[in-house]
């Protein structure tokens, strides 16, 4: 049956809360018995929502064609390193293609490292809170929280680096990593990928082959770290 | 919430300039995250794509309800746009990961927002559109709306506005696109 504008009035009434008394209950007896009714206002509820998501999708389009979109790098080595590095750590994740436009930099090469820590049984201390704003990608409160920490453990020197590294602040995380004893930690393989990684975003590839250099076979990220040496070369 | 407050309102205010002061907070905070997390398997067009979508999302569940508060909006967002990234890679049978996201896309739901949403820009012409965002988006009054699209009268705009609506809910019933099939 068709949809009277006096039914669609009545939509937009019982939807605002505006139906009272009487009305109200007419119309919710009719909603209970009249299925082709029902049918109309759940398709009015739909439309109402699809209408208010298309027009906020028409601000949010606005908006990203105004705004600038994050840095992007030249064409040149560090594409095919990047790149090449992309297929390594994606492992049996698709592949882009290397030869279209896509922005593969130190965005490319750069995973986060997991919280290795996360099961770990105790109160909520603040680098627990830390690392679970780690967790859930919030590096700037991750960032914030670790700083706080007066007595920075190695962990918490190596989340420090992670979370400004995210940040793209490669200067923050290559000081937060180099205030670990590189010799004596548990974060000795993971340092020098990162470092390297770090080098690698801030376009200083001699810095990064040193700190690549130094990875040794069998060690975290070896075989990409080779690969990544071999076009640094 | 109460940090965050302001990008809330400005999200649900139907607000044009309001929605787009709150959605530019949102985009310089979270959109290099998304970029970079896209681009580690996917490129920049897709990294747009699922910014995009990712706000549209944001911004269903803000209006059902779905946002408890427990973190900030901004990561909430991040959530969201990780989940539906994954989800694309998902699809194409090639992604392993043992990555635990919350899950915060409700694919079926998003799956008939998108189809009406395009429906109605296929289907409606873009003056009606106009009229209907006008009206339950932006809450315009029948004055306002007689004023904006040059009409007559109120009550011409009020016409238009029972006659777009009706074809939409139309082709919405006729294509059996409801999500939500329990009334409130």
């Amino acid at each position: 049956m068709s949809l009277t504008d006096q039914d669609q009035e009545l939509f937009e009434a019982y939807h605002h809360g505006s139906l009272s008394g009487e009305a109200l209950t007419s119309f919710e007896e009719r909603l209970q018995a009249d299925k082709d009714f029902a049918t109309s206002y759940l398709a009015y509820k739909q439309a109402v929502k699809s209408l208010k998501l298309s027009a906020f999708g028409d601000v949010v389009s606005e908006v990203m064609q105004e705004q600038p979109t994050p840095q992007s790098s030249p064409k040149n080595q560090w594409l095919k390193i990047a790149a090449a590095v992309l297929i390594l750590i994606t492992g049996t994740i698709a592949i882009v293609s290397l030869t279209g436009d896509e922005e593969v930099t130190f965005a490319a090469l750069y995973r986060p490292y997991p919280n290795i820590l996360q099961d770990r049984a105790s109160t909520a201390s603040t680098l627990d809170n830390a690392l679970a704003a780690y967790q859930t990608g919030d590096y700037e409160k991750a960032a914030v929280l670790l700083e706080q920490i007066r007595q920075p453990s190695d962990t918490v020197h190596f989340y420090k680096g992670m979370s400004y590294l995210s940040q793209g602040a490669f200067d923050n995380g290559i000081s937060s990593f180099t205030s670990i004893d590189s010799s004596n930690t548990i974060f000795t393989q993971q340092l020098n990928w990162y470092l390297a990684i770090s080098y690698i975003g801030k376009r200083q590839p001699e810095k990064a082959i040193r700190q690549l250099e130094m990875i040794k076979a069998g060690e975290y990220n070896y075989q990409k770290a080779q690969e990544v040496l071999a076009l640094l070369r | 919430m109460s940090k965050d407050s302001w990008v809330y309102n400005g999200i649900i205010s139907g607000n044009r300039a309001e929605s787009k002061k709150a959605v530019t907070h949102l985009y310089e905070k979270c959109y290099p995250s998304v970029q970079r997390y896209v681009l580690m398997s996917g490129n920049m067009e897709q990294a747009k794509d699922i910014f995009q979508d990712g706000m549209t999302v944001l911004y269903n569940n803000l209006l059902e309800g779905k946002f408890q508060g427990n973190s900030s909006i901004a990561t909430y967002l991040i959530s969201i746009c990780k989940n539906l990234w994954l989800n694309e890679l998902k699809k194409t049978k090639t992604y392993e990961s043992d990555e635990k996201l919350a899950n915060v896309v409700d694919e079926e739901e998003k799956r008939v927002n998108d189809k009406v949403v395009a429906l109605l820009q296929s289907q409606i012409d873009p003056e009606c559109q106009e009229v209907l965002k006008a009206y339950y988006y932006e809450e315009l009054t029948m004055e306002q709306i007689k004023t904006q699209f040059n009409l007559s009268s109120a009550q011409s705009a009020k016409t238009k506005k029972l006659r777009c609506m009706k074809k939409l809910i139309a082709l919405v019933k006729e294509k059996g696109l409801i999500y939500n099939f329990f009334l409130k």
